[in-house]
């Protein structure tokens, strides 16, 4: 039995059936709940937390962390916005645009890490406050918005991915679970993402071992600065506006949920599923502390003693084990 | 004589394993009381029960004949018991003062931590070790081996009457353990009791009064050292009659296939004219910082040379980083397994399997089946005792772990093997395991370099060997011409006539 707790999948498990339970529980107690329009909303606003957290999870298992994500978030949502509005790229091309620049980010951050050899903390934490400066430079401190009397196209576009619905679905919650399946085959499907873990479990032996360290913790960066760019731009199109304080503390809400879904700060250890049942934990429990008037203040009380709970009981669990 | 220390029918179990069963030791004041057996025997739990770290199912421990309740640590520093364990218990980023007087510091007038003190005391102490270490050095700065002596000296400081020494030799050289041995037979002429825990049976001759045999937790015999042969104490240990530490071998010795021609490092490395055959198993003999490891290291491209010139089968070849040298065949096995051998937080498939992932790519994906499939046939072929491949390594004994990162290589089928300290901290049973497997490869003419401080292994295993010393080869011996003081001479730098 001890080994079956030990395992990753163990830890999954019981990370779902919380999230179970809560949702239940919900179900139960809160007026309005369990209606459709509430739960795709919810999904709705998990959307851009979950994208977040899936890139949190890349670096937090190759054992960096990223302070930045938040500020590529804005920043690429500026790009993108800009570009729409001033420069009447196509729709597609100012997606892609934000997302290159996301990769620059996460390219930038990886090589102050793998190359300068700063402590991940330190390095995006500085590279933070500098996205964050480009990000207001270039939109000269001012929302960028996209008119439809403007850019009819455009705004259309932005609708659609931002609010828009298929069959009642929204279409950023079909970005978010698609694009969790595909992390998710990356993670544990490709040499990368076995080397993802090797070399956050151990970078030494990982590196006697053949791995190319440096190459594989910059592509973690990569990964989580295109996936924090991706969730600038679904700011931007639920918004139809670049802000520039857009993703301000997303960072943290990335880390948040990835580590109540089990992902270890130590390295070597968590998944995608993981990244998204502790994304939509926070975001379930926000929205049924919303539905039942508790003010925000308490939220916030709540969530931080989930993660709390969460990190505990993992350490309580290993402890158990390995006595 | 009145007996410092009685633990009397002493078992612990934990979930699965009767750890220990019905246990009986004693220690006198003045005596080296040697324990020993195979990693698992129950030393180390013993010890902890010692220490307050266990509480035992039953059995009870009297220290001066009283019957005692050893609640934890501190209730057992209280009763004059302290340990000096493997693993070191100090913090790098502060002093040594600090480090031997943690958690018991002094204060003076004004409430504040008194530093003189502090000073005074730990330079007493090291004074009394023979140590030239200044009390005020950050502790990250000193030598594995000046660490273990800090360990030992914090251990001390406590006027502790019982000691326990777990293995406390493993980073130390020739001339620290002669100290060290000093520093115990003072210790025992001051009236203090000590257990001494060691695989290298060479040093337990120089030391041990009495020496007590454990086996999966049973207790085998307890007898005057004098009294008990080499071949007795192996039998005892093992369960089974070992006619020979060493396996035979026969080898079948080819072409040159590595040549180290140069590898200079100012001030440090200065190495050349090192051949390994196909076949052939190469020593590396010398002491701990004699360059052996440095060389290794150097040639695998782990760390820069200033200038490095390698020829494989004749062909000179350029390696700068490991992934080079894998590619060019060649399988560096690290003298530190936890360290930067394996990755202990993940499952023994993901660490047999590490340096070739891309061979288990089907149709572009990872595919888990044919990686178990290749994990399976080395747990199988040599044997490593897991529950399952999803175990992670860090639950595996040390004999098993050593052959997880011997299957990391074996899956990669390199030509040369570089084993760094191979049986360092493993049991005799797995010794003998990793070293039939050696010659295993030697057969099939793969060429292995053996660095080792453990002189009867390398004298038991090698055709050849180099000896190191401060950063240079000072002496190359072949089979017949090995012998400990030939070794040694050359290892301290003395010419050998």
């Amino acid at each position: 039995m001890n080994k079956i707790k030990n395992s990753p999948f163990f830890k999954l498990l019981s990370r779902l059936s919380v999230l179970i339970i809560l949702f239940v529980v919900l179900a139960l107690t809160t007026h309005n709940f369990i209606k459709l329009s509430n739960l795709t909303t919810i999904l709705l606003q998990v959307a851009i937390y979950a994208v977040i957290a899936y890139g949190v999870t890349f670096v937090l298992i190759v054992g960096a962390t990223d302070l930045s994500a938040g500020s590529v978030v804005g920043l690429a949502g500026i790009v993108s916005a800009l570009l729409l509005r001033d420069y009447a790229v196509s729709p597609v091309m100012a997606i892609i645009a934000g997302l290159i620049t996301g990769a620059v980010c996460g390219f930038l951050n990886g090589v102050c890490i793998t190359y300068l050899k700063i402590i991940p903390f330190v390095a995006t934490l500085g590279t933070s406050w500098i996205f964050r400066g480009v990000c207001q430079l270039i939109g000269d401190g001012q929302p960028v918005t996209i008119r439809s009397s403007e850019n009819p196209t455009a705004a259309e576009f932005l609708k659609v991915l931002g609010s828009g619905r298929i069959g009642g679905f929204p279409v950023a919650a079909i970005v978010f679970i698609i694009l969790g399946l595909a992390l998710s085959v990356i993670l544990s499907k490709t040499v990368l993402g076995r080397n993802i873990y090797a070399t956050g479990s151990n970078q030494e032996s990982a590196r006697l071992s053949g791995i190319n360290v440096r190459r594989t913790t910059i592509y973690a960066f990569i990964v989580c600065d295109v996936l924090a760019a991706l969730g600038g731009v679904l700011i931007t199109a639920r918004l139809s506006s670049g802000q520039v304080s857009a993703g301000t503390g997303y960072e943290l809400e990335g880390i948040a949920a990835a580590v109540i879904g089990g992902v270890s700060l130590m390295g070597g250890e968590g998944s995608i599923a993981g990244a998204l049942i502790g994304a939509l934990i926070m975001g379930m429990l926000r929205n049924g502390l919303n539905l039942n008037g508790i003010n925000s203040y308490w939220q916030q009380i709540v969530i931080g003693a989930v993660l709390i709970f969460a990190v505990a009981f993992d350490l309580f669990q290993r402890r158990k084990v390995g006595t | 004589m009145e007996k410092l220390l009685e633990m009397e029918h002493i078992s612990k179990n934990f979930p699965g394993v009767k750890a220990l069963d019905d246990i009986n030791i004693d220690l006198y004041p003045g005596e080296v009381h040697a324990l020993v057996g195979e990693n698992g025997a129950g030393k180390s739990t013993l010890m902890k029960i010692l220490n307050g770290v266990y509480q035992p199912d039953c059995g009870r421990i009297l220290v001066g004949g009283k019957e005692v309740h050893i609640s934890d640590t501190h209730a057992a520093h209280k009763l004059g018991i302290n340990i000096v364990f493997q693993e070191f218990n100090l913090c790098n980023a502060i002093s040594v003062s600090n480090n031997i007087f943690i958690g018991r510091h002094k204060h003076n007038k004004w409430g504040m931590v008194d530093d003189k003190w502090l000073y005074s005391e730990t330079k007493k102490l090291m004074d009394y070790m023979r140590l030239d270490i200044d009390p005020n050095t950050i502790l990250g700065e000193l030598s594995v081996a000046e660490k273990q002596l800090v360990e030992i000296a914090k251990a001390i400081s406590t006027n502790a009457k019982i000691l326990v020494f777990d293995e406390p030799t493993s980073a130390l050289t020739e001339k620290e353990i002669e100290r060290l041995f000093e520093i115990i037979k003072t210790l025992c002429s001051e009236g203090c009791g000590i257990f001494y825990i060691s695989h290298r049976m060479e040093e337990l001759d120089s030391i041990a009064d009495r020496i007590t045999v454990l086996r999966d937790g049973q207790h085998i015999d307890t007898r005057n050292y004098k009294d008990m042969s080499r071949d007795d104490m192996i039998r005892m240990m093992v369960g089974r009659e070992l006619n020979n530490q060493y396996p035979d071998f026969k080898r079948n010795i080819g072409a040159v296939i590595l040549e180290i021609d140069r590898v200079f490092v100012p001030e440090q490395l200065d190495i050349s004219g090192i051949q390994v055959r196909e076949g052939e198993i190469v020593g590396f003999a010398g002491l701990c910082g004699a360059g052996r490891t440095e060389t290794a290291r150097a040639v695998f491209g782990a760390d820069r040379a200033k200038e490095i010139q390698v020829k494989i089968l004749g062909k000179p070849v350029k390696i700068s980083t490991p992934k080079d040298a894998i590619e060019h065949g060649i399988g560096y096995l690290t003298d530190d397994r936890k360290q930067n051998g394996l990755a202990l937080r993940l499952d023994v498939e993901k660490n047999i399997n590490m340096t070739c992932y891309p061979m288990f790519l089907k149709n572009g994906l990872y595919s888990q089946r044919l990686a178990d499939e290749n994990a399976r046939k080395y747990i199988d072929s040599i044997n490593i005792k897991t529950p399952s491949i999803r175990q992670t390594v860090q639950n595996l004994s040390g004999g098993n772990q050593q052959k997880v990162v011997l299957s990391k290589w074996l899956s990669r089928e390199t030509q040369i093997l570089i084993f760094d300290e191979p049986t360092r901290g493993i049991d005799v049973g797995a010794k003998y395991e990793i070293y039939k497997l050696m010659n295993e490869l030697s057969k099939k003419r793969k060429g292995i370099i053996m660095i080792s401080s453990d002189l009867p292994e390398i004298i038991g295993m090698c055709d050849r060997v180099y000896v190191f010393c401060r950063g240079r080869v000072t002496g190359i011996l072949s089979q017949s011409e090995l012998s400990q003081e030939r070794i040694l001479r050359y290892a301290a730098g003395i010419d050998v006539r």
